[in-house]
């Protein structure tokens, strides 16, 4: 066996993972003068190398060529997880991780999420409000640059700092007045894109292809919005294809490092810090955290409460189309805009009457207009022939779309936990994930197929049929949160409001799996914001001596 | 937030190398159309693959714009046949049925492209379903057919202009 290489040097702060949240926590500790040590699962990935420029008929003469689209995705083969129910687990080791080809949806929690349990009673409230976290999204904002209408409301909280929102498309337009025929409200969406230059990023040019990357770094992502100008200040060290193991624990009961292995060749390593913080998205961070078991921290570090790895949420969530009788036979439109949806429902359901499910749900638009990718719904139309060929034609620039996404509980079993019998190429537990919707998100999707087809019966839509209550396997809006949520009581929550563990005051965990609750909504916008308040508490608790 | 951390803030955004101006340097030039080498058969024998050229045209026809033959549909699925042994053997399958049926093409297709629940329909839906997928992702489905010319750079995006939709 191999001998373990280890690192004399005491880094003042480790982090693991350089997503939003370890991105935004090495860019703002290292403003602050503090040295840190990053460990990233992959690398950079090549910007010059995205695919986001070759069309559709081209993207198979280049595959049969030999040529690749950057590995964006972790293969499963690679670092395996079983899930019971299947949970679609999508994770991207690499400088940015997940950022480099994220939804870009930027919205901000508010009072009707942090209060959730407050109000409804079910399990744990969050630690902070929406005064705690303000100031950061305010901050986040203007770093990153998000773009947005000035049409906040309850359930979704605004900003002054919103670059300009891009003009909905016509498909968007009908559903917007058709939502608000109905009573229901569509705003301009908040999305992490520039639509003009900001703080030395150059504008979104409209090619529609963000899922590939961004050939630009036009919308953000942590690579370039983040550790490049930490790599700047001088205080940053990245070390690439560091795949974490396990933290490591001192005899005083605090984390003094971490094991990791190198991707390549396997070989461990142990590096040493002072604290540490853990960002390496929801489920493997949790993964890491449960393996790091020792006499201490039987069940893994930080975990006397025993709810790191419970209380996984997601979100549900389904899809609806139909067509625009008034845009069918039009002109073909180049509608790609940002990539994604220019507007947004945001929830409603907490108006009107009392419903019989807790929470809520909102709405997105992926999709809408001529699009390529259109054999799903083509296929739908009957026919062949030269009237199939015309009647494809004449709903190309027609498609309406919505995929309402609904808010998953937490639940004691819905779960990521570690199997010793199943072991990784490193000779770890790998991640089994425990995970089913129930009662409440079934009701709630009732809600939401209303909701759906009244506005687009509202949009007098042609529809493609849909089955009531089908919703997407579980893990597909790739939201995991919850695994080592925050909350006030030490004994049902595994973190503090700034994200440091009750157990553990130099550990602190950042990304998704320390929300206490999902919300409806896309979690970046908060996983930066707090990981931004988590590091200014723990530079100040550095300063103090006190972590 | 403290005034600390608001300062903190103000000098980290002043901070904040600026890259360069990456929209200026970028350059959208179309891709050289790579050389127009004559597509060959590799799952289907040619013979075979020119058989399954009319059939896919009676999918998707020529008329004003090109047809799925025009586009090569015939030989996507052929490339994909090779690609996927599944989608090879369910192919072969389809093919060998489709080819031992009696009467035209033509007829063929109004006799089984009505019918459920039939292996008739089972293969028509293959080949209508295939002949779709492959022929909307051609410049010639795409492009000439639809009309759709995006995925490129645009200086401003004006959405839905028209006026009776504002």
């Amino acid at each position: 066996m191999a001998q373990v290489r280890k690192s004399p040097e005491v880094h003042d702060v480790l982090i693991v993972g350089s997503g939003a949240a370890g991105g935004m926590a090495a860019w703002n500790l290292t403003r602050k003068g503090i040295k840190v040590l990053m460990l990233d699962a992959g690398e950079k990935f090549n910007r010059g190398g995205f695919w986001s420029h070759v069309k559709p008929w081209e993207t198979q003469k280049k595959l049969d060529s030999g040529q690749k689209p950057p590995q964006f995705f972790v293969d499963n083969n690679e670092q395996p997880y079983h899930s019971d129910p299947y949970f679609y687990l999508v994770r991207v080791w690499g400088r940015g991780g997940r950022t480099n080809v994220w939804g870009r949806v930027a919205l901000r929690y508010g009072d009707l999420d942090f209060a959730a349990a407050a109000h409804d009673g079910w399990e744990i409230d969050w630690p902070i409000r929406y005064k705690d976290i303000s100031p950061y999204y305010d901050q986040v904002e203007q770093l990153i640059g998000v773009c947005g209408g000035n049409d906040d409301q309850d359930s979704l909280p605004g900003s002054k700092f919103h670059l300009p929102p891009p003009a909905p498309r016509c498909g968007e337009r009908l559903l917007q007045r058709a939502a608000k025929s109905v009573g229901i409200s569509v705003v301009s969406q908040r999305k992490a894109v520039v639509t003009k230059e900001h703080n030395g990023h150059g504008p979104c040019h409209y090619c529609g292809a963000c899922g590939k990357g961004c050939d630009v770094g036009a919308f953000f992502n942590s690579s370039d919005y983040l550790l490049e100008p930490a790599f700047k200040t001088g205080n940053l060290r990245l070390i690439d294809n560091a795949v974490v193991g396990r933290l490591l624990v001192g005899p005083d009961g605090l984390a003094n490092g971490v094991q990791y292995f190198d991707r390549k060749t396997g070989q461990e390593h142990q590096v040493l810090a002072k604290r540490v913080i853990v960002g390496a998205a929801c489920v493997d961070s949790t993964r890491i955290l449960l393996n790091s078991k020792s006499d201490k921290y039987p069940n893994g570090i930080g975990n006397s409460s025993d709810v790191i790895g419970r209380y996984l949420c997601e979100q549900t969530r389904f899809h609806m189309y139909g067509f625009a009788p008034e845009l069918m036979g039009t002109r073909t439109l180049n509608d790609d805009g940002l990539g994604g949806e220019h507007i947004y429902l945001p929830r409603f359901n907490h108006r009107g009457p009392k419903r019989d499910y807790l929470r809520g749900f909102g709405s997105q638009f992926w999709n809408i207009g001529a699009q390529p990718g259109l054999a799903s719904w083509a296929k739908q139309l009957p026919g062949y022939g030269a009237g199939l060929k015309q009647n494809i034609k004449r709903h190309f620039p027609a498609l309406l779309a919505m995929h309402p996404y609904g808010e998953v509980l937490p639940y004691k079993d819905n779960r990521v936990v570690v199997d010793p019998k199943k072991t990784d190429r490193y000779g770890l537990p790998i991640a089994k994930i425990e995970y089913q919707i129930r009662d409440n998100e079934k009701k709630m999707l009732g809600d939401m197929y209303d909701m759906a087809e009244q506005v687009m019966r509202a949009a007098k839509a042609e529809m493609l049929p849909f089955e009531r209550g089908s919703v997407d396997v579980a893990g597909s809006a790739i939201h995991e949160h919850g695994t080592v949520r925050m909350g006030r009581d030490a004994k049902r929550s595994a973190l503090n409001g700034y994200c440091q563990m009750h157990d553990v005051k130099n550990v602190f965990v950042v990304d998704g799996a320390a929300f206490t609750t999902a919300s409806e909504k896309n979690p970046t916008l908060t996983i930066l914001a707090l990981s931004w308040r988590a590091t200014d508490y723990l530079a100040e608790q550095i300063r103090k001596g006190e972590v | 937030m403290g005034m600390s951390d608001r300062r903190d803030a103000l000098k980290g955004l002043a901070g904040l190398t600026v890259l360069p101006a990456l929209a200026q340097q970028h350059q959208h030039a179309e891709p050289t159309p790579a050389a127009a080498a004559k597509p060959t058969a590799k799952f289907f024998s040619t013979a075979e693959v020119q058989t399954l050229g009319d059939w896919v045209e009676l999918i998707l026809p020529r008329t004003d714009t090109p047809g799925a033959r025009d586009a090569n549909v015939h030989y996507a699925i052929d490339a994909l046949c090779h690609r996927q042994p599944a989608a090879g053997k369910d192919w072969r399958a389809t093919f060998g049925w489709l080819t031992k049926q009696k009467g035209a093409p033509g007829e063929v297709l109004a006799r089984i492209g009505t019918e459920t629940g039939t292996p008739g329909a089972a293969h028509f839906k293959r080949l209508r379903d295939s002949t779709i997928e492959q022929y909307y992702a051609t410049r010639e489905g795409l492009q000439t057919e639809l009309g759709w010319n995006a995925n490129t750079y645009v200086a401003e995006f004006k959405g839905c202009t028209h006026k009776e939709h504002q």
